[in-house]
């Protein structure tokens, strides 16, 4: 196992690096190379970056109002951001705001729309792989919204909500039902969603006319379930607990549409945001602490369980999210102001040590295309 | 069991909506299902299930909510009460004890068939206890007695706990009285679902009332006729008329807007505070000031405000002084006054004032009520002027109540009434003009234009008068329930006892 630190000179480093990087991005030309990644920000902006091999590329920064969530359509023409807010248009609740995405990954405002009442503070957009249906994840109003776009329209609507209920033994967090995130599972039309506030995992399944309660699944006292990955198999569900720092693995009969039995409880500086390699060999985990651990997990294939392989120890740590994918992780903090940029292993998701890719005050959100 | 009623029953088309015609505001913000409730336990029973399957329940008693609060409830479900109707139900009494599905008329024929008392509600009939108490509630005889919520000893009340389960509470002074002091006043549909609502003690109404009429016709109604017209009715309510022996006489100026209305029209209700009529010299002061307005008193023709009209043919006629009035039976006079009008399309709002009105502010209404709009009908627009205080304005009640309006003279309520939902955009352009230019004068207060803001001369709205307009200024909470402890209480009891903010609607108190 290797063990990593990124220290305060190193960042500063990077930090100047980036900053040059940055003042000169402006003047860089498109490459039809390029991706694109979008990092919503606590100051109520998302920043457009292109991003070329280890080179980013600042190319727009749109308002957008706290952006807790960024969900690209499968189709790659529509961002949809969360916007992690108590009240819209004068009303008790958050809102879903459409972007257009240009083919030069440019975004430009299409709508934005309320949520059901009371469904303040939003926090986490899902989104079917057809497109059709999104489930938002209510934190601060403690519900979930079904909203729809059946008719491939780029505009959204409320199909169904369900008020949650429930409390935990935690007073300052478990008050009452805190919804933190929602997934998909293999079938589409299920959803397992993870309540902080209840210690419960659900699975609901999904109609034209909202959720149906599929299974309620009862996590540790006090564990506060938030963060949910399901393996690409469709059968293994990793669930970061917010408020115990643990994880677990659980195995999802996604035929069934349940949780059957927990596979492995660790207990090590876990409970942060999560994030698979798209092998699913690799599980990326984060502390969620301001001094932050980031660890790399193989998952066995024959026994499901998770042997860490890596551990970076981040100073500036507070991770708030974490995006995947064949080549890079990308991490971004609420402490740091900005991305770090790890590039992966092929073989077996190893991360090698990060750069600091781009500044961004207040990151809250990241997703990419 | 409850009765539960989806889309597939006919009565559903009538049930889904409320009194006031523009909600559901589409087939979409319509719920989905509606249980019927008949007892406490069916109450509670389907409150679980509602809660258990992850609906919104929103609660109706007598459906008069005058903005969205019940019938936009997207798939949800409309937990309805009117059928918890009953008077005591058999037990003796006191206590009173009120189903909130008593409709006002009937609550009064029955508190005072069986046991000589009243509850001092409001004119309209139909409107039920369960939203007029838990609003505070007000009527003819409020200034003699105070608001129905002044009144209230105990609420059987469901809540449902952090765990989403019901809870059957009983609340009064010495059990959780923080819940109950919030069931005073507070607005409902809220906090939980009180399934009766107790009295230990109820006032006598009075035996006989005098009823008066005076018309005052828009045909030569000058600017300035009109402005004397409201500063004489002003006037009298903010100095003579808070004089107790004054406390048994309710007026209502009814400001008809210059096209529906032939006149303006002024209802008085009177008795002495030992509940007779036998000395009518207030009566006589009050009638002889707008001698220099309009005509004498007389009784009405019919055309009065619906709540209070002394019609020519009910009652005895009489002369006092140069007037003529009637002399009703308290009973005769109120069943007469009990009407609610038919469901049409609304929108209301409210102001309390603890002064008469400026010539500033009348001469501002004369503008708003002779005001035309181009392909905009304006008949049924309305500015309702009640006399208040007396009774209301003891201030022992502000510890004990959710009602934070005990400075005021005169409470106003700006109406207007359409059928058509293509007449939406003008009829709310006017009513949202006049209240804007109204509170925008020279006494409107600097930080808070556009709304009667507390201070020498208003004392903010009404919450059982809702306005979801008022929502889009920050301090909405205030207009209604005041810049000192009250909101934040609130705030405490609803995180305290809906913790899952399970009892919700567009303006319920913000856990």
């Amino acid at each position: 196992m290797q063990l990593y630190s990124l220290n305060r000179r190193h960042f500063l480093q990077t930090l100047g690096a980036v900053s040059l990087a940055l003042r000169t991005s402006l003047a860089q030309r498109f490459l039809p190379s390029s991706r694109f990644v979008y990092i919503g920000s606590g100051c109520d902006q998302i920043h457009v970056f292109q991003v070329d091999g280890r080179r980013w590329m600042l190319r727009q920064i749109v308002p957008c109002k706290a952006p807790a969530s960024l969900t690209i359509h499968p189709n790659r023409r529509l961002l949809y951001a969360v916007n992690r807010v108590a009240d819209h248009q004068h009303l008790p609740t958050g809102s879903v705001e459409t972007f257009a995405i240009g083919c030069d990954g440019r975004l430009a405002t299409l709508s934005n729309i309320s949520l059901s009442l009371s469904a303040t503070h939003p926090g986490h957009l899902a989104l079917s792989p057809d497109g059709k249906k999104a489930v938002v994840a209510i934190h601060g109003g403690g519900a979930f919204n079904l909203l729809t776009n059946s008719d491939n329209s780029q505009s959204l609507k409320i199909a169904g909500i369900f008020k949650e209920v429930g409390s935990g033994p935690d007073g300052p967090h478990q008050i009452s039902a805190h919804p933190n995130m929602t997934l998909f599972d293999t079938t589409h039309n299920r959803v397992i969603a993870s309540d902080t506030g209840s210690d419960r995992i659900s699975v609901f399944s999904l109609n034209e006319a909202g959720f149906n309660l599929h299974q309620r699944f009862t996590t540790d006292t006090g564990s506060g379930p938030a963060n949910l990955v399901l393996h690409p198999k469709g059968d293994i569900l990793f669930v970061a607990n917010r408020l115990n720092h643990s994880l677990c693995s659980y195995k999802y009969d996604p035929k069934c549409g349940k949780i059957l039995y927990c596979i492995q409880q660790i207990a090590e500086d876990t409970g942060g945001p999560l994030a698979l390699h798209p092998s699913g060999r690799t599980l990326y985990t984060t502390a969620g602490n301001e001094d932050d651990v980031i660890q790399a997990w193989n998952i066995d294939e024959t026994d499901d369980r998770l042997n860490r392989i890596q551990r970076w120890h981040e100073q500036f740590g507070g991770t708030v999210a974490m995006a995947a994918d064949s080549n890079d992780l990308f991490v971004i903090s609420d402490t740091f102001p900005g991305v770090l940029h790890f590039v992966t292993a092929p073989t077996d998701g190893r991360l090698q040590a990060p750069a600091f890719a781009a500044e961004v005050p207040g990151a809250l959100s990241i997703a990419t295309l | 069991m409850p009765i539960i009623i989806t889309s597939d029953d006919p009565r559903y088309a009538s049930l889904q909506k409320g009194h006031n015609a523009r909600f559901p505001e589409t087939e979409i913000d319509a719920a989905k299902r509606i249980f019927l409730c008949e007892t406490s336990a069916d109450t509670a029973d389907a409150l679980q299930q509602i809660v258990s399957a992850g609906l919104r329940p929103t609660i109706r008693s007598g459906g008069h909510c005058y903005e969205d609060f019940v019938a936009n409830n997207p798939g949800g479900t409309i937990l309805d009460l009117s059928l918890l109707s009953g008077v005591n139900d058999g037990r003796s009494a006191p206590p009173y004890r009120i189903g909130p599905g008593v409709q006002l008329w009937n609550g009064y024929l029955e508190l005072y068939k069986r046991y000589g008392v009243t509850l001092p509600g409001g004119t309209c009939g139909t409107v039920a206890a369960g939203g007029h108490i838990s609003g505070g509630g007000y009527g003819l005889l409020s200034r003699l007695h105070g608001l129905s919520s002044d009144w209230l000893t105990a609420v059987e009340i469901l809540t449902v706990n952090g765990s989403g389960k019901v809870v059957p509470r009983r609340a009064d002074a010495h059990h959780e009285a923080d819940l109950f002091r919030a069931c005073r006043g507070a607005g409902g549909g809220g906090l939980g679902v009180i399934t009766s609502y107790e009295f230990n003690k109820l006032p006598q109404p009075p035996a006989e009332v005098i009823e008066a009429y005076i018309s005052f016709p828009w045909e030569g109604m000058t600017e300035e006729k009109f402005v004397s017209l409201l500063k004489t009715f002003g006037e009298y309510w903010e100095t003579r008329g808070q004089d107790p022996d004054a406390w048994g006489m309710f007026a209502v100026l009814v400001v008809s807007h210059q096209a529906g209305g032939r006149h303006i029209g002024m209802s008085v209700q009177f008795c002495n505070p030992d509940g007779t009529c036998r000395d009518l010299t207030v009566l006589n002061d009050y009638l002889d000031r707008f001698l220099q307005c309009g005509p004498p008193a007389s009784p009405s023709d019919g055309t009065g405000h619906a709540g209070l009209s002394a019609r020519k043919d009910a009652g005895e006629s009489l002369c006092s002084g140069v007037h003529t009035v009637r002399r009703r039976d308290w009973l005769d006079a109120t069943g007469g006054n009990n009407g609610s009008g038919s469901s049409t399309r609304a929108k209301y709002k409210s102001a309390y004032m603890k002064r008469g009105f400026t010539e500033t502010e009348a001469r501002c209404i004369y503008k708003h009520m002779t005001r035309t709009i181009p392909n905009v009908d304006l008949r049924g627009s309305v500015i309702e002027m009640d006399s208040y205080g007396g009774a209301i304005n003891h201030k022992e009640f502000l510890a004990t109540t959710s009602v934070a309006q005990r400075s005021s003279v005169l409470k106003l309520q700006f109406m207007t009434f359409w059928g058509n939902p293509e007449d939406d955009a003008g009829r709310l352009q006017w009513i949202r003009d006049l209240y804007k230019d109204l509170y925008s004068g020279p006494d409107s207060d600097a930080g808070h234009k556009e709304t009667p803001w507390w201070s020498s001369r208003y004392e903010g709205c009404y919450i059982n008068y809702p306005d979801r307009d008022m929502l889009s200024y920050t301090y909405w909470p205030q207009l209604y329930y005041g810049q000192g402890e009250l909101y934040p209480f609130l705030q405490t009891v609803k995180r305290k006892y809906d913790p899952n903010n399970i009892f919700h609607h567009a303006m319920s108190i913000r856990p």
